[in-house]
């Protein structure tokens, strides 16, 4: 009759503490081995995508739309600011353009992309890059006529 | 010794992991619940038919005297009383089918009465007397 | 029987139930991460390209929210190279398709209003039975007087008394004057004689605008 007994009380509460903390520990690491890195890496990738979108349509819309009063050359037509989130997944990244792109440059490989610029044709050019979390689209008058666009970082 | 099926207890165990089943669920109802629609923004479309309407109508020529149609029907208050059929026709007649509009000058307002729960695009246009205002939203 | 661990095999199938759930969980959030991606590439493409063209100084426009009939006849043509590469899209004015590359259909679509301004070329001779003045039935920004007269010769030409074209020895030959577009004209003649119906020659051009719906869909 003794060897059919079950364990004591204590002992088995404290089998099922063990067992429980034994998957705790082993749920935790599989959800921080995989599901949480791939969640945070999406949640990056959208973000990214917003921010570039973000400051694609802040670009776009500080080219004043008419051909407007005669400037002299290199002086400032038009100014704007743009607020981009300032870090993504944790890390800095770079806004560069590119005349007709925009890139988001971010050191997590599949966090970042390109997407096209929808300006005039009196634009010439489009320089610079941000970096901050405050950035300044400058439209410049160029002295051969049409404008350039600079992005300048928003703290200078 | 006694036979434990019908008078077994209930174990501990399987409250507690109800109780953390609940938790997640909880979580995860948080997605359940969908996110918002993709595509052109409702409040951007409105606000860019707004814009149009209050563009056409800054350059238009007017029906009587005065600069553009805009400008006319803002002069004062008798070229308002005037004209505001006219605008009203002529809004009607520039905006597709499924909009409805309010336009508002220093002297009066015309239109339909603007909705508190949908979603409204506005347009402002300056004036030499203030300021002529268009709201739009679907029907 | 024996009366074994009864709580270990209901904590493995509580565990499972939780393990279960988690699973659940993340499943979810996979699904909600897939409805989430709403693609705002498509609807800044389509606002901004949308924009683009109703602007004042866009290729089909003559002014803002105002596209040229002939300008969109030959849309194909003047949009090359304006829209932006690697994306589908389709222009679409009153439903009709412009400009069509690839298959946006899944895309986000951009609508906005406009005027399609057609602009005719008219002629009118003034008589000048009653008065040396002429008032042009329609409004417009510009037109050209031809000048043919005989004996009489004109010298000055006023537009709403406004004074357009001046010459004391007499204005003989073509000229274009610049008219307010948003005022009916009357253009009167002072000359030094009687004026003899056809010596002056009016050609203007009469803008009819038509409205119409311009819609731009893009598939980046």
């Amino acid at each position: 009759m003794t060897d059919s007994r079950a364990v004591a009380p204590a002992v088995g509460k404290a089998l099922e503490a063990g067992i429980v903390v034994l998957f705790v520990a082993l749920l935790t690491s599989a959800l921080y081995g995989g599901v949480v890195p791939n969640a945070r890496t999406g949640a990056a990738d959208e973000v990214s995508e917003r921010a570039l979108q973000h400051a694609a349509a802040n670009v776009e819309a500080a080219v004043p739309s008419r051909a407007g009063v005669q400037v002299d050359a290199d002086e400032v037509v038009a100014e704007r600011r743009v607020s981009l989130p300032a870090t993504i997944r944790g890390r800095g990244y770079r806004i560069t353009a590119n005349d007709t792109s925009l890139s988001l440059v971010h050191k997590h490989r599949s966090v970042g992309g390109t997407t096209a610029l929808v300006l005039p044709e009196r634009v010439r050019a489009v320089r610079g890059n941000w970096t901050d979390s405050e950035g300044l689209v400058r439209v410049r008058a160029h002295p051969d006529g049409g404008l350039v666009v600079e992005l300048a970082e928003g703290s200078a | 010794m006694r036979d434990w099926a019908p008078r077994g207890q209930l174990s501990l165990s399987v409250v507690e992991a109800g109780v953390g089943v609940l938790f997640v669920v909880a979580v995860a109802s948080a997605f359940a619940f969908g996110t918002p629609a993709g595509g052109v923004g409702e409040q951007a479309q409105l606000d860019a038919y707004a814009q149009d309407a209050a563009t056409v109508l800054a350059n238009e020529p007017p029906q009587h005297g005065d600069a553009t149609r805009l400008a006319e029907v803002a002069a004062s208050e008798a070229a308002f009383e005037r004209e505001r059929d006219a605008l009203e026709r002529r809004v009607d007649r520039i905006l597709p089918d499924n909009l409805m509009f309010r336009v508002r000058t220093p002297y009066g307002e015309v239109g339909h009465v603007r909705p508190s729960s949908a979603a409204v695009g506005v347009a402002r246009v300056p004036t030499t007397t203030g300021r002529v205002t268009i709201w739009v939203w679907y029907a | 029987m024996t009366r074994g661990q009864v709580n270990l095999p209901a904590l493995a199938v509580a565990l499972l139930l939780v393990a279960a759930s988690v699973a659940a969980a993340v499943g979810l959030a996979g699904s909600a991460f897939a409805g989430a991606n709403t693609d705002p590439e498509d609807s800044r493409l389509a606002a901004s390209v949308a924009e683009r063209l109703v602007a004042a100084d866009g290729p089909l426009s003559v002014r803002a929210n105002v596209l040229s009939r002939a300008a969109v006849e030959n849309a194909s043509a003047r949009l090359d190279g304006r829209l932006p590469e690697g994306a589908d899209l389709r222009v679409t004015l009153d439903g009709d398709p412009l400009v069509e590359r690839g298959d946006p259909a899944s895309g986000a679509t951009m609508r906005r209003v406009v005027l399609v301004a057609d602009a005719g070329r008219r002629t009118l001779v003034p008589g000048f039975e009653n008065s040396d003045s002429v008032t042009l039935p329609r409004r417009t920004g510009n037109a050209t007087l031809t000048f043919d007269t005989g004996a009489a010769s004109v010298t000055t030409v006023r537009a709403n008394d406004r004074v357009v074209l001046h010459d004391g020895a007499g204005l003989d030959g073509a000229y274009d004057i610049s008219l307010s577009r948003y005022d009916t004209v009357t253009l009167s003649f002072a000359a030094d004689g009687d004026l003899a119906p056809g010596s002056v020659t009016v050609a203007y051009r009469a803008e009819t605008t038509t409205k119409a719906v311009l819609g731009v869909t893009v598939n980046a």
